[in-house]
C-alpha cells in the first residue's frame, strides 16, 4: 500500500505527465481509502487548473495585481524606447 | 484606444499603451517588482529592435508579451545557474517517518476556484510565491504559468525529468501550505485527525 507521502509525490507527477499503470493504480486505490490525501490532492488540482484558465488570460490577469509603473518607470522607459528607436 | 492588430503603434507610445499590462504579466511570474520592471523594459527594447518583423498576425499586446515571456524565461535560466541549490524539502515537516501525514492538510476555507477575481487571493498567492526557494519558484511557474512542458523545463534549468518533477512537487506541497497558513483553509474543527 502506498503512503500518503508516495501519494503526494504521485498525485504532483500526474499534473506533469501520465504516470505508469502501477503508480496510476496505487493511487486511486490510497485515494478511494485517505480523506486526507483525497483532500490535498483536489486542492493541488484546483490550484493546477485554476493557474491555466489564468495563465490562459494573459492578456487580463484577472485582479492578479493592481499594480502599475510608477510615473518615473513609465518616463525612463520611455526615453530608452524613443532612444533605441532613434538610433535602430 | 488599443489599435487593431495589423498596426504597431510608434514605439514612444508603448509604454503608455502596453506597460502596465506587461508590468502586470511579468510581477506574476517573478514576484520582485524592480525586477519585473527591468523585465519589461529589456523586453521592450529588444520589441524595438524586432520591430520590423511584425507581422500583424498577432495584435501588438500578444507579440510583446510573447517578447516578454523569452526575457522571463531567460531570467529562469540565469536564476538556475545562481542558484544551483533545489532549496528545501518540505516533505519532512510534513509527513512522519512512516509517510502518513503528520496533521493532515486542512480544507481550504475559500475554494480557490470561486475566487478568481478576488484580489487577495492572488496577493497571497504572489507572497507565497516569493518565499518558495528560487529554484522551486521558477519551475513552478514556468509550468503552471507559462505552460512549459517537463522537457522544455529540464532544458532551462539543465536537470533530469525526475528533478524537475521533485522540484514540482516541493513548489507544491510549500505552496499550498503557505496558503493554508494565509488563511485559505477550514476553520478549527474541520482539522483532520
Amino acid at each position: 500500500m502506498m503512503t500518503c507521502r508516495e501519494a503526494a509525490r504521485a498525485a504532483s507527477q500526474a499534473l506533469d505527465g501520465p504516470l505508469p499503470l502501477r503508480r496510476r493504480l496505487g493511487l486511486a486505490l490510497h485515494l478511494s481509502m485517505c480523506r486526507a490525501c483525497a483532500r490535498y490532492v483536489r486542492e493541488v488540482r484546483a490550484l493546477h487548473r485554476l493557474l491555466q484558465e489564468w495563465a490562459r488570460r494573459a492578456d487580463a490577469p484577472a485582479g492578479a495585481v493592481d499594480t502599475r509603473l510608477s510615473p518615473e518607470d513609465r518616463e525612463r522607459i520611455r526615453r530608452a524606447l524613443l532612444e533605441a528607436a532613434g538610433s535602430a | 484606444m488599443t489599435p487593431a492588430r495589423g498596426a504597431l503603434p510608434d514605439p514612444g507610445e508603448w509604454v503608455d499603451l502596453y506597460g502596465d499590462l506587461l508590468f502586470r504579466y511579468a510581477l506574476t511570474r517573478v514576484a520582485d517588482p524592480e525586477l519585473a520592471r527591468d523585465l519589461v523594459q529589456e523586453a521592450l527594447l529588444a520589441a524595438v529592435q524586432a520591430r520590423g518583423s511584425f507581422s500583424g498576425r498577432s495584435a501588438p499586446a500578444t507579440w510583446l508579451v510573447g517578447i516578454l515571456k523569452h526575457k522571463i524565461i531567460d531570467h529562469f535560466r540565469r536564476t538556475a545557474r545562481e542558484a544551483p541549490s533545489d532549496g528545501r524539502d518540505p516533505e519532512p515537516d510534513l509527513f512522519e517517518p512512516d509517510g502518513r501525514w503528520r496533521a493532515g492538510p486542512q480544507q481550504w476555507r475559500t475554494d480557490p476556484a470561486l475566487v478568481m477575481d478576488r484580489h487577495e487571493f492572488w496577493r497571497a498567492l504572489r507572497g507565497c510565491l516569493a518565499e518558495l526557494p528560487p529554484r522551486q519558484a521558477g519551475v513552478f511557474v514556468l509550468r503552471e504559468l507559462e505552460g512549459l512542458e517537463t522537457g522544455e523545463i529540464c532544458q532551462v534549468f539543465g536537470v533530469t525529468p525526475t528533478n524537475a518533477w521533485v522540484l514540482l512537487h516541493r513548489a507544491r506541497l510549500g505552496l499550498r501550505q503557505c496558503l493554508e497558513r494565509a488563511g485559505f483553509r477550514a476553520a478549527g474543527e474541520e482539522s483532520s485527525r
